[in-house]
């Protein structure tokens, strides 16, 4: 993740997800980011300016030594073992960092450069336990003198086929990506693939040397050697030429690739110009080469870095966001607590002022009730006075309630029923009235208000035609998980010849209407006393 | 109850103090009043010297029948009965402090208010 892709598109990422802030806080906020931005383009277009420069001035240094490169120099086998581990260590290490950054990108490229650089360091092992006097005085660990040369140039050659493959790959096939969920076996066929390849080519270098064409006579090159080495310089350079040509300012990676190749390239020159070992240009190459395979190393190294101050960047300005952003959602709360408090006061008042008016409407049918004397009319509005201050009665409760929408049924019908015993002068005359019903119930306006008024209704009138002491149960309840049953029952209080809802009685219509609201249904039964049941739909259910 | 005995009604909305005159007098007793502010009732109550303060709530304006109450008690040691359209905790918590003889909810029954009368009058 840290040495992957352009620094640019993490410093996009890390920004896209998140809601802009405005004003003068984004301008504040992204300033780093568009510094860093444009320095970034800048440095794309000197980066690639920069790497022809490097590369001229590599080729022109690899000329000018030309003319030196067959100058004999002192027979040091003992040098091998430093380059093997130079060259082993860095590209075992910058292939593992490919393979990191294909898991990634998920370009192919990226996985035949991981290969490229897999095979080099693997290849480095054979090289150094072939080469005469390397590790034991006199002659290789294994294998003859052709299998020193073999292994060498299918080294040289294999790792140019490698990486030329890369490049033409990234060229012609910029945008093709891997599935995500195909990366990691793409991993293990590749390194197994290369890993078995460097096993069969050395088997071969070994065991059939001699069958081989050879590739050094005595202690130079033969035409062959040449030949092939020759082959690889051109397939490097034609990379190099690529990606030089090909390359946008964005593709750090393969401009930094093609400073490697044209190390390596440098190398395989000087080498094969040289035409024997031990000699200027035969050394200078060895070191062109461990240059050639810290290169990518050293970007990735550089990335890194790089990486790490835009993180840095991405931090602050995250924190700034973060901190910005719980200011306006603190402000946004009182806001809406403040609102809230607003709601819930004017609601109050509303209710308030509801139930206030139902008073004075009561209050003035007192007035004309006082007025009459007592008989049909004066009972009659007494019947109206119940229904409103059944009314008043919901809205003082909605008043005191914690949310102000619903109220709690069950101390509805407590208060109701208390009120109604009063209104008809119960206490008096010895007449119980229980309610009971432990299923709590909640309910808004809708189903309130008729509840309440059939209360009245129903409670009322065992009430009023009461003609001697006895008791009246109410209840609500659940009768399965959906319904309510409604029952007001005396023990005998009313006359049962009498009919409970006499046919075109207003209290029969109203009561049948207050049940078709709820969408009840009325069962009456009469054994000792009179039982009515109204079942009808709960309220948390519909 | 003795008859005769005065009451101060303290109450903004018309109909229904004249609803509680009614019923007050019904009962038997003078009707002082109706004051529709705090400090018309305070300045009733220091003027008539009333045996019983019937006490809305909600008045005109401000202060409330409470703060009145309070004031009045400070000065009379008559029995303030509330009258009040709701019984929020905070308002029960206020009435507690002026140490109410009763607390009537609207809407105001007959019997309710000659029981909550017959109560705050009776001797200590």
């Amino acid at each position: 993740m840290i040495f992957t892709g352009h620094p640019a598109d993490g410093e996009n990422g890390a920004v896209r997800g998140d809601k802009a802030p405005s004003g003068a806080q984004v301008a504040a906020d992204t300033g780093a980011w568009a510094g860093a931005l444009a320095s970034s383009r800048l440095a794309g277009q000197r980066r690639r300016l920069l790497t022809g420069v490097l590369i001229g001035c590599y080729g022109l240094a690899t000329l000018a030594l030309l003319p030196f490169a067959t100058r004999g120099g002192p027979e040091l086998p003992g040098i091998i073992p430093f380059f093997v581990a130079g060259v082993l260590t860095t590209e075992l290490t910058t292939s593992f960092l490919l393979f990191a950054s294909f898991r990634q990108g998920r370009s192919l490229s990226l996985l035949l450069l991981a290969c490229a650089y897999l095979y080099s360091g693997l290849m480095a092992l054979p090289h150094l336990l072939t080469f005469p006097g390397a590790l034991v005085a006199g002659g290789p660990i294994i294998g003859g003198p052709q299998s020193t040369a073999t292994i060498f140039l299918l080294w040289i050659l294999g790792y140019a086929a490698l990486a030329s493959l890369a490049v033409l790959m990234h060229f012609s096939f910029r945008n093709r990506r891997l599935p995500q969920r195909k990366t990691t076996p793409a991993i293990a066929i590749a390194v197994a693939l290369v890993v078995a390849v460097v096993g069969l080519l050395v088997l071969v270098a070994i065991a059939f040397a001699d069958l081989l064409p050879s590739l050094i006579e005595g202690s130079r090159w033969s035409s062959l050697n040449l030949a092939l080495n020759s082959l690889s310089v051109a397939m490097l350079a034609g990379s190099v030429a690529a990606i030089l040509v090909l390359a946008g300012d964005e593709e750090e990676l393969f401009l930094w690739l093609a400073l490697a190749l044209t190390a390596i390239a440098a190398a395989n020159i000087l080498s094969g110009v040289a035409g024997a070992r031990y000699s200027l240009g035969w050394t200078v190459g060895r070191l062109s080469w461990v240059l050639s395979a810290s290169v990518l190393f050293l970007y990735f190294m550089r990335q890194s870095a790089r990486q790490q101050r835009f993180l840095a960047i991405a931090n602050e300005v995250l924190e700034q966001r973060v901190a910005a952003r719980t200011r306006e959602l603190a402000r946004s709360h009182a806001h809406l607590e403040r609102s809230l408090a607003e709601r819930d006061l004017l609601l109050r008042e509303v209710y308030h002022r509801v139930k206030n008016n139902l008073q004075l409407v009561d209050s003035l049918l007192g007035f004309q009730a006082s007025r009459l004397s007592a008989g049909e009319a004066r009972a009659g509005l007494a019947e109206v006075r119940r229904r409103i201050n059944a009314l008043g009665l919901i809205h003082q409760q909605l008043m005191q309630s914690s949310d102000l929408s619903t109220l709690d049924v069950q101390s509805f019908l407590q208060a109701l029923v208390g009120y109604l015993r009063t209104a008809n002068g119960a206490d008096g005359r010895a007449i119980a009235i229980e309610v009971s019903g432990a299923d709590p119930v909640s309910a808004n306006l809708d189903f309130a208000v008729p509840l309440g008024l059939l209360t009245t209704e129903l409670v009322s009138r065992p009430l009023q035609e009461a003609s001697k002491a006895g008791r009246i149960e109410v209840s609500l309840r659940k009768s399965d998980a959906s319904k309510l049953t409604l029952k007001i029952a005396d023990d005998g209080l009313t006359d049962r010849a009498k009919p409970v809802l006499p046919a075109g009685a207003i209290e029969t219509r109203i009561v049948n209407a207050l049940v078709a609201q709820l969408g009840g249904a009325i069962a009456i039964a009469r054994n000792g006393g009179t039982s009515i049941a109204v079942e009808m739909p709960h309220p948390e259910a519909v | 109850m003795e008859a005769g005995t005065s009451v101060l009604l303290v109450e903004d909305e018309a109909l229904i103090a004249l609803s509680l005159s009614d019923m007050l007098a019904e009962l038997g007793f003078q009707v002082c009043g109706p004051a529709d502010t705090a400090q018309r009732a305070v300045e009733l109550a220091l003027s008539q010297r009333p045996r019983l303060v019937l006490m809305d709530i909600r008045l005109k304006g401000k202060p409330d029948g409470i703060d009145a109450a309070r004031e009045i008690r400070a000065q009379l040691p008559v029995p303030i009965i509330f009258v009040t359209g709701s019984c929020e905790r905070e308002m029960l918590l206020r009435m507690e402090a002026v140490a109410a003889a009763g607390v009537l909810i609207k809407p105001i029954l007959f019997d309710e208010l000659k029981a909550a009368i017959g109560k705050a009058l009776e001797p200590a």
